[in-house]
């Protein structure tokens, strides 16, 4: 039993319609009244795997969600105005020795001796020119290296996802939850009532109803662990515009004064929004400043959103697990939320309970989702934290913050000589790590010492070179974004709402 | 000129010597000094087996580094190749089972190997998993031969480890340490000296020499040369968990070709390990002795523990100096590689390094603690009733982690994997299955693939492995092969 039908509760429904073959009855209940949240556009690379669990073809699902392709985030002005880093997927160089790429690039970057690390990374390096391509399932080709992720439009990724699970036997119900159902001696949910008087029962429920948590909180009041000190923007301001026809392959961050600007290319169009810090900025100037930005025609009226930052203290309580929005919201700067719902129902799949619900499996399950949330919450701390934007209290509060004790370790050894660490289970990986840590201005005083001891650094250097030389030559190969989609996941044009004259910002 | 900054390793063991050598060549120049000194005692700085070391495959690669391979040590150390260990006595539901490195069987469809064994079972089919993995057919064949490249090949992906003699072992590697330019001292060590700062400044060797030491390994083995002087070194006892302690180790010489695996066998008070090698063979008695009676004469007393924190100022211990883990799994050499690694990946260049410490603390603690739940599954799930020894192993409490793995795999046929596991989900999963753990349920996803479609697909992956093992040397014809080849 699901409730609520935003990205979150379709993902669900999607993945759980298999059960409807072992006789399991997959029921999913959504308010038109409510509506979902309607943003959530921008994916990392492991949504991959989740479509091709579901058995859907990647170009069709392009093609019928407006998608482009995604190749990382490009941080503006985030270290301090003016500067620009890009986090692409996919790795940096090749490590040589046994000993990891970057730290021979440091050993010759702390001389001014070789190019910026980007060039390092083929995803970075095709970004850059606005070129795309899958990888080689080679891996001795350099192609091999690139890695990709998507930008779609929620609502239809939402409704396709609708079709695959209703023709695999889900059920949808129409109608707002009024009331809920508590077992007086468990305290598990027996049933949900509807507006009009119905009455849903079921074993399992899945909360997928947003901020709110109509079952985990309302209903069970499990409790929210805030991290407003660390990640202090609760509000954001969307608003979509006409993109060109040339997308770019990659999201775009820009860091303003109270907080940051997204850019999601779509094929129909780009979406964009603020999010800011409201103790910081007000809701009236914020909105005004998203319509500055806007690059081309506005298609909606700024849409106000507020959030907390933090997590649910448990996804899962007694028979309810909560996903997406209902379970705990990071702040979407790494574009990882639509994959903790992934993340959640995958372990859901592999811990599903039966009638007498083990608690073992909840245990299991809250303690790998609680780690999970809190390393995606390090990685953004990092890019707030690491900021030498002195310009207003939003970003010099951010600098002087005292961080988790888990991030404050990973930055001492990083700035003490470029060593990364990474938890094995770790959704980040140590070329993420990289490039924020450098992008964000920490520039490791030495080098590991088992460089110097690797071979000649010029000859070094000059493999490095021919590594560069490589990966520019094989990104000038690739077709353009644009073409690429042309060839394989043209989306027909959308039916657009009647564009909104610009409004004057003063 | 600033002079060389001196990493000083205590105790020429095997532990001290392996150490000395990856220094050295990891150091070689670049302004560091390795020395290495030895204590005068016995060599105990991996832990109670002191005649026969077992590797784990994730040696090679340590290996590597310092100019070693399997061949050479195999001309060099007498060395000769292991796919896991053979049980008997212990599980309730096979009289002997087989444990290789890597766990079993293959993956279909993404599916784990234990999830889709649970299913086919489910239909009432009995299954064993060495029935369907390349390393324990192998083992029983006696034939081996190192994996070939061809990933198509069934054998591919077959890992591997080495028995290898002790001494000479330890000759090859202080051969290696001292080609790196790592400086072995005649004499013996004496004693350290501390800064204001509790850091240690001084060495100081039994010629009446002092060194100014960066950094102190002890390597020392339990006589913990190094460590019994720093104040703050404190010991965790796991003897309430792990309570085999009084080691006797025999060795036996043979002509026969030695088996590609070790053989640990439970007897009523404890257990013997057996672990072959070219022209000999070790046995290693294990029970527990009480606290007042004199222990067995030619026996080690070895309580299980570790040091609360390996790594404190500037002195690291490594090996059985950090931690004494019950070896029933072979872990207790894997332990030193994971922690040469790990110390490599965070040489300070620059001293104090306390986040390098911390971190380095982190990781091995983990390491240690979940090497110690492992050794602990054996007694814990052990089916030997009627025996006070191993019917108070049953009882008794687990640490938190360990009853949270067991229960979630007997619920879900789950690993829980956590930070500082060297085993995988599917060296876990056999392994609990083989003692006789069976999960309540399956994985649903397992259930997407049709029963006739598995059935199929197990009965060809044996066919296919049993092919591709007939025509490979006995063991014992490829160790003479590569004899041959040194000599010629
Ligand atoms: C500003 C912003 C930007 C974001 N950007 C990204 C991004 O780039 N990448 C990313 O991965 N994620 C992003 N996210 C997160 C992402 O939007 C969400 O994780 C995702 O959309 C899932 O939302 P949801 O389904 O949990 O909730 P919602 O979309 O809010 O859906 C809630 C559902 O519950 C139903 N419901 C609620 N109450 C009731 C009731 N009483 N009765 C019946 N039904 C009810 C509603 O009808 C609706 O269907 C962003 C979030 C924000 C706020």
């Amino acid at each position: 039993m699901i409730v609520g039908g935003g990205t979150a509760g379709w993902m669900a429904a999607a993945a759980l319609a298999r059960l409807c073959r072992a006789g399991i009855s997959v029921t999913l209940v959504e308010s038109d009244e409510i509506g979902t949240i309607g943003v959530g556009e921008a994916t990392i690379p492991p949504i991959r795997t989740f479509n091709a669990m579901l058995g859907l073809d990647e170009n069709e699902f392009v093609r019928r969600t407006q998608g482009t392709f995604k190749l990382g985030i490009e941080f503006v002005d985030w270290q301090r105005p003016g500067t620009r880093y890009m986090h692409p997927f996919g790795t940096f160089g090749a490590d040589l020795e046994g000993v990891s790429f970057h730290q021979f690039w440091l050993q010759h970057s702390s001389r001014g001796v070789i190019p910026d690390i980007e060039e390092f990374n083929l995803c970075a390096v095709a970004a850059r020119l606005g070129r795309f391509q899958r990888p080689a399932a080679d891996p001795r080709s350099v192609l091999s290296t690139l890695n990709y992720a998507f930008h779609f439009d929620a609502n239809l990724y939402a409704a396709y996802l609708r079709e695959h699970a209703e023709a695999q036997g889900v059920v949808r119900r129409e109608g707002r939850v009024a009331n809920v159902n508590l077992n007086g001696e468990s305290g598990f949910v027996e049933a949900v009532h509807l507006a009009n008087g119905e009455r849903i029962e079921g074993d399992l429920f899945i909360d997928c109803s947003g901020f709110r948590g109509l079952l985990i909180e309302e209903a069970l009041e499990t409790g929210y662990e805030e991290w407003t000190r660390w990640l202090p923007c609760d509000r954001a301001v969307a608003v979509p515009c006409a993109g060109d026809a040339d997308p770019l392959p990659f999201t775009r961050a820009t860091a303003l004064g109270a907080g940051w600007q997204w850019r999601i290319p779509l094929q129909h169009r780009l979406g964009t929004g603020y999010v800011y810090s409201s103790s910081h900025l007000s809701d009236e100037q914020a909105s005004a400043t998203a319509l500055t930005l806007l690059e081309g025609e506005q298609l909606a009226e700024p849409r106000l959103i507020r959030f907390t930052t933090g997590r649910r203290r448990k996804q899962w309580n007694r028979n309810v697990v909560a996903l997406g929005l209902a379970s705990g919201f990071l702040e979407p700067l790494e574009s990882t939320s639509i994959h903790l719902v992934q993340a959640g129902i995958s372990k859901l799949l592999a811990m599903l309970p039966d009638r007498g619900f083990n608690p073992v499996l909840e245990a299991e399950y809250n303690r790998l989702t609680a780690r999970q949330f809190e390393q995606v919450r390090d990685f953004i701390i990092l890019h707030y934290k690491a900021n030498d934007r002195r310009d207003t209290a939003f970003w010099r509060d951010a600098a002087a913050m005292e961080v988790p004790d888990s991030l404050a370790t990973k930055m001492a050894l990083f700035a003490e000589n470029g060593r990364l660490f990474r938890h094995e289970d770790e959704l980040f990986s140590e070329a993420s790590w990289l490039a924020v840590f450098l992008g964000q201005g920490i520039q490791p005083e030495r080098w590991d010492p088992l460089v110097d001891a690797a071979g000649n650094p010029e000859e070094i250097r000059q493999t490095l070179l021919r590594m560069a030389a490589f990966m520019r030559h094989a990104a000038e190969a690739m077709p353009t974004h644009r073409q690429f989609i042309d060839q394989h996941c043209r989306a027909a044009p959308a039916q657009r709402a009647r564009p909104i004259p610009m409004r004057n910002a003063s | 000129m600033s002079a060389a900054r001196k990493l000083i390793v205590i105790g020429d063991g095997v532990a001290g010597a392996l150490t000395a050598a990856v220094l050295a060549r990891a150091l070689a120049n670049t302004g560091f000094e390795v020395h290495l000194v030895g204590t005068g005692g016995e060599d105990t700085s991996v832990g109670p087996s002191t005649m026969v070391l077992t590797t784990r495959p994730g040696m090679a690669r340590l290996h590597r580094m310092i100019g070693l391979d399997d061949e050479r040590l195999v001309q060099s150390a007498g060395a000769s190749f292991t796919l896991g260990s053979a049980w008997s006595g212990w599980s309730s539901v096979r009289p002997t089972y087989f444990v290789p490195f890597g766990g079993a069987g293959a993956k279909l469809h993404g599916v784990s190997f234990h999830q889709l064994a649970a299913r086919l079972r489910a239909t009432g089919q009995d299954l064993r998993f060495g029935d369907y993995t390349a390393a324990p057919m192998m083992a029983q064949s006696g034939r081996f031969a190192l994996p070939p490249a061809d990933p198509s090949n069934p054998l591919a992906e077959l890992e591997h480890g080495l028995h290898l003699p002790a001494r000479e072992y330890r000759a090859v590697l202080l051969q290696r340490a001292t080609a790196f330019g790592a400086q072995h001292s005649r004499t013996t060590y004496d004693g350290v000296e501390f800064a204001p700062d509790g850091s240690i400044s001084v060495v100081r060797l039994a010629d009446g020499s002092r060194h100014d030491a960066h950094l102190v390994v002890d390597a020392s083995g339990i006589e913990r040369a190094v460590v019994r002087q720093v104040e703050d070194m404190e010991w965790q006892d796991w003897s309430g968990l792990l309570p085999c302690n009084t080691w006797v180790e025999t060795m036996q010489a043979t002509n026969a070709a030695p088996p590609l695996y070790s053989h640990v066998e439970a007897l009523p008070t404890g257990w013997r390990m057996t672990v072959p090698t070219q022209g000999r063979a070790v046995q290693l008695f294990a029970s527990s002795g009480s606290a007042d009676l004199d222990p067995r004469p030619g026996s080690t007393v070895m309580n299980a523990g570790r040091l609360a924190e390996p790594w404190v100022g500037n002195c690291v211990a490594i090996g059985a100096a950090a931690a004494t883990l019950d070896p029933v799994h072979a872990l207790p050499l894997d332990l030193v590689r994971s922690a040469l690694e790990r110390l490599l990946r965070l040489l300070p260049g620059t001293l104090p390094a306390s986040s390098e410490a911390r971190e380095y603390n982190r990781e091995t603690i983990a390491e240690l603690d979940r090497s110690r739940d492992l050794a602990m599954v054996a007694y814990r799930l052990n089916a030997r009733s009627g025996e006070s020894f191993w019917d108070s192993r049953r009882a008794g409490e687990v640490p938190e982690e360990l009853g949270h793995k067991l229960a979630l795999y007997e619920s879900r046929g789950r690993v829980s994997l956590l930070d500082g596991d060297l085993l995988d989900e599917d060296e876990w999963a056999l392994l609990f299955d083989e003692l006789g753990l069976r999960p309540r349920r399956y994985d649903s996803i397992a259930d997407a693939i049709p029963v006739e479609h598995l059935q199929r697909q197990f009965a060809r992956m044996r066919e296919l492995t049993i092919t591709a093992i007939r025509p490979l040397p006995t063991h014992g014809e490829y160790l003479s092969a590569i004899r041959r080849s040194a000599a010629a």
